[in-house]
């Protein structure tokens, strides 16, 4: 037996430090830090519940453990619930927190759907338990404010965070939940105005932005023979938590329908919803202190006044054709604010946010409301024939003088079309125009290129220069950043515009070009002509040079 | 890693020469760096150099207030508890430096292996050594294009590191960290396995007839 004692010793040893090694010895001083949210809107369930929607930047809580004990802690449990609205719930199990080691758990919470119908706004409590080493235990718990599903917070920051204007409305990224094409109430309504105002249409299968702006002035007739009426609120301040924002109660499109009446950002709400039913692409432009609803068809941007309804008791109700013309205009303000670089402009497309996981709620079928719709379709009877037309506004009117390059004037004798804008001059009336083709280069007003794409005409407006030299040396040197390398050499003044010449390269090939610039009230304007083949096409560029005013 | 969201400052002219989706764009690039230590934690240090009119752009959004890109950074790392925010200039070759650390970056996976979340599908990554992987990956900020370079170092205390996929599909790092035991560490898993073998050796050993 003497002889075994040492064997016997270092099996035991072996043992224990195995069994140290395995088994969870001593207390494990779990330390938890816990980052919540101070309210969860409604409305937007579906992002809370979805940690890859909007990078995951909008959940419930995170929690930060961290093992400040000598041992391992094993099977760290982590499950909460939110008394009346969710179950106690698994989060995650971590198999083991090393002494020293941080552990983070992310809360996003999986309400019901039936989450839509909460009205008013109330404190709830959040209910955390941490089970490790097969049976200890924590318990944490905060209260964060639950929305009404009408009400929309503007911002999730703290007060003392908030350095401009983007931070006070940052959930404006949230609004396209409120976006609801799915709505049985919403689909039946666009049938409705596509049925009996448009008389069917086709802009959807078209794709073509004639027939796009006839849709959005269609749904623009609806509300006006429908005798739907503008009011506007304010969001009322309110301290949630951590946070201080405006909170605005916000109709939901069927109830900015069935209601007959909302302020800007709703109807630009309704009309998302129904240009996305109907197969578009809706956005919603945002300024300091309103919005209005708009489309994007090809790559061009087209807007509309949806508050041009007004009603008896505000005065004046704006015709569809004014309507779009008044939107048209505060779209090349928008586009201008943006070049200037004003923060406090910019857009919420709605299928982009959609792609990064902002999704409308879910709302059930109403027989009570689809009723409501039907009465209310009966007054769309005369269809758009029944909104009254003003002279040289109609809806053909205006997309004849849309198309002829928006300068005014059509096509003139001799085959070329006017532009005009911050200048103008003669086109061959055969090329396309583009305004504003690229929405994050505001600065390019617009592209007219040739049929065959060899040649085309930017009209260019740089804010801030002060001269030709500076503005063309700018340009030059943000091309050479996106991989087009320009050469250029002054040439002359002529009738106070700066004449340039110049050769502009990329992996697409090369252009010759002839450009003039002028000073403007806020910096300088100019027009380029070039072509792939500018020796053949020399007469027709100095055809356009010479009609340049 | 995630694609880092950054106020970006770039015009792009594109005059007589409309964008083609084919063209060549040369993109802004942004560095990343990543230093994990032995308990999944890690110090991430984010590096640009801007053109002049970049430069000018970038002084008017950031102004006196850096903190808006700590801002930035949290919403970019949600999963992380991040601090020791550090930001630094270089005002005369136009570039900003920004360093902070991440906590949680890694942890041990149902399987008992160390785990690092990649957030993407089929990221393009290229092995340097044993310790250290490039990750390149391409998109858009703001109509800009960048080009966003992760440099991840893993420490000496590791192995057995592998790139593999989570359930959803999105890449992931494996490994095997010999840090961070404390009394349950893998020396004493080492050392008790050996003491136990050997021991059981003996007893087992049949005596001498």
């Amino acid at each position: 037996m003497k002889k075994k004692l040492p064997a016997l010793i270092l099996t035991v040893a072996g043992a224990i430090l195995l069994a140290i090694h395995y088994l969870p010895f001593g207390k494990g001083d779990l330390d938890i830090t816990i980052k919540q949210a101070s309210y969860i809107m409604p409305a937007a369930y579906k992002v809370y519940a979805n940690s890859d929607a909007l990078n995951g930047e909008y959940y419930l809580f995170k929690m930060l453990m961290t093992n400040e004990g000598k041992n391992t802690i094993s099977d760290a449990k982590v499950t909460y619930r939110i008394p009346n609205y969710v179950d106690w719930t698994d989060l995650e199990t971590i198999p083991r927190i090393y002494p020293g080691q941080h552990v983070v758990v992310r809360c996003y919470p999986q309400f019901k759907d039936d989450i839509v119908n909460k009205m008013t706004q109330s404190q709830e409590k959040v209910e955390i338990r941490i089970t490790y080493n097969g049976g200890q235990s924590i318990d944490e718990d905060f209260k964060f404010n639950l929305m009404g599903r009408n009400q929309f917070v503007y911002t999730d920051l703290p007060p003392e965070e908030i350095a401009g204007y983007p931070d006070m409305f940052r959930n404006d990224q949230l609004v396209g939940c409120f976006v609801t094409p799915q709505d049985p109430i919403i689909k039946y309504y666009t049938q409705q105005v596509q049925e009996k105002v448009m008389k069917g249409e086709e802009a959807s299968v078209s794709g073509k932005p004639d027939d796009a702006v006839k849709f959005l002035m269609g749904v623009y007739a609806a509300t006006y023979v429908s005798h739907m009426v503008y009011s506007g609120t304010e969001g009322i301040p309110q301290k949630l938590g951590d946070i201080s924002s405006l909170v605005q109660s916000t109709r939901l499109p069927r109830e900015v329908v069935t209601g007959n009446t909302g302020l800007c950002i709703e109807l630009s709400l309704l009309y998302a919803s129904i240009l996305k039913a109907a197969g578009l692409h809706p956005v919603i432009f945002l300024i300091p202190g309103h919005a209005y609803p708009g489309i994007l068809v090809n790559g061009q941007y087209y807007a509309i006044e949806a508050t041009g309804i007004g009603g008896e008791g505000l005065g004046s109700r704006m015709s569809p054709a004014d309507a779009f013309k008044a939107g048209m205009k505060e779209l090349n303000e928008f586009v201008q604010n943006v070049q200037a670089g004003d923060n406090r402009y910019f857009f919420v497309d709605i299928d982009a946010m959609e792609a990064k996981g902002v999704i409308p709620m879910e709302l059930k079928d109403d027989e009570f409301l689809r009723k409501k719709i039907d009465d209310i379709a009966a007054s769309f009877g005369g269809g758009a024939r029944s909104v009254p037309e003003e002279p040289g506004s109609s809806m053909e009117k205006n997309l004849a003088s849309r198309n002829d390059g928006g300068g005014g004037g059509g096509g003139s004798e001799s085959g070329m079309r006017k532009y005009g804008g911050i200048v103008s001059f003669d086109y061959p009336a055969g090329w396309k125009r583009f305004d504003y083709p690229a929405p994050s280069w505001p600065f390019l007003v617009s592209e007219i290129d040739s049929r065959d794409g060899s040649s085309g005409i930017d009209v260019i407006n740089l804010n801030g220069f002060r001269s030709s030299g500076q503005a063309i040396e700018w340009l030059r040197r943000t091309m050479a950043r996106s991989g087009r390398y320009m050469t250029y050499q002054y040439q002359n003044s002529n009738n106070g515009y700066d004449v340039y010449k110049g050769v502009t390269s990329s992996s697409a090939g090369s252009r010759q070009w002839e450009a003039v610039f002028r000073s403007s009230g806020s910096g300088i304007v100019g027009v380029s002509i070039g072509s792939s083949a500018f020796s053949e096409r020399e007469g027709m560029v100095n055809q356009i040079l010479s009609s340049i005013r | 890693m995630k694609k880092i969201s950054l106020i970006l400052l770039i015009g792009i002219g594109i005059m007589l020469n409309p964008v083609r989706a084919q063209e060549l764009i040369k993109p802004q690039k942004l560095n990343v760096k990543y230093d994990l230590n032995g308990l999944g934690d890690a110090h991430i240090e984010a590096s640009m150099t801007l053109d002049a009119s970049q430069w000018d752009n970038y002084k008017k959004l950031i102004g006196n207030n850096p903190d808006i890109l700590k801002r930035q950074m949290e919403r970019t790392f949600p999963g992380y508890f991040l601090q020791n925010f550090n930001y630094k200039e270089d005002v005369m070759n136009r570039a900003w430096t920004l360093s902070f650390d991440a906590l949680g970056l890694g942890k041990v996976n149902s399987r008992g292996h160390w785990q690092v979340d990649l957030n993407s599908k089929n990221p393009d990554i290229t092995r340097i050594s044993d310790h250290n992987y490039i990750l390149t990956s391409n998109y858009s900020n703001g109509g800009t294009l960048m080009q966003e370079i992760d440099n991840i170092n893993f420490p000496d205390a590791t192995s057995d590191i592998k790139q593999d996929k989570d359930a959803l599909g999105k890449a992931i790092f494996t490994y095997s960290s010999s840090d961070g035991g404390g009394y349950g560490s893998w020396l004493t898993l080492i050392f008790g396995g050996i003491l136990f073998l050997a021991g059981l050796g003996l007893l087992l050993r049949p005596g001498k007839v």
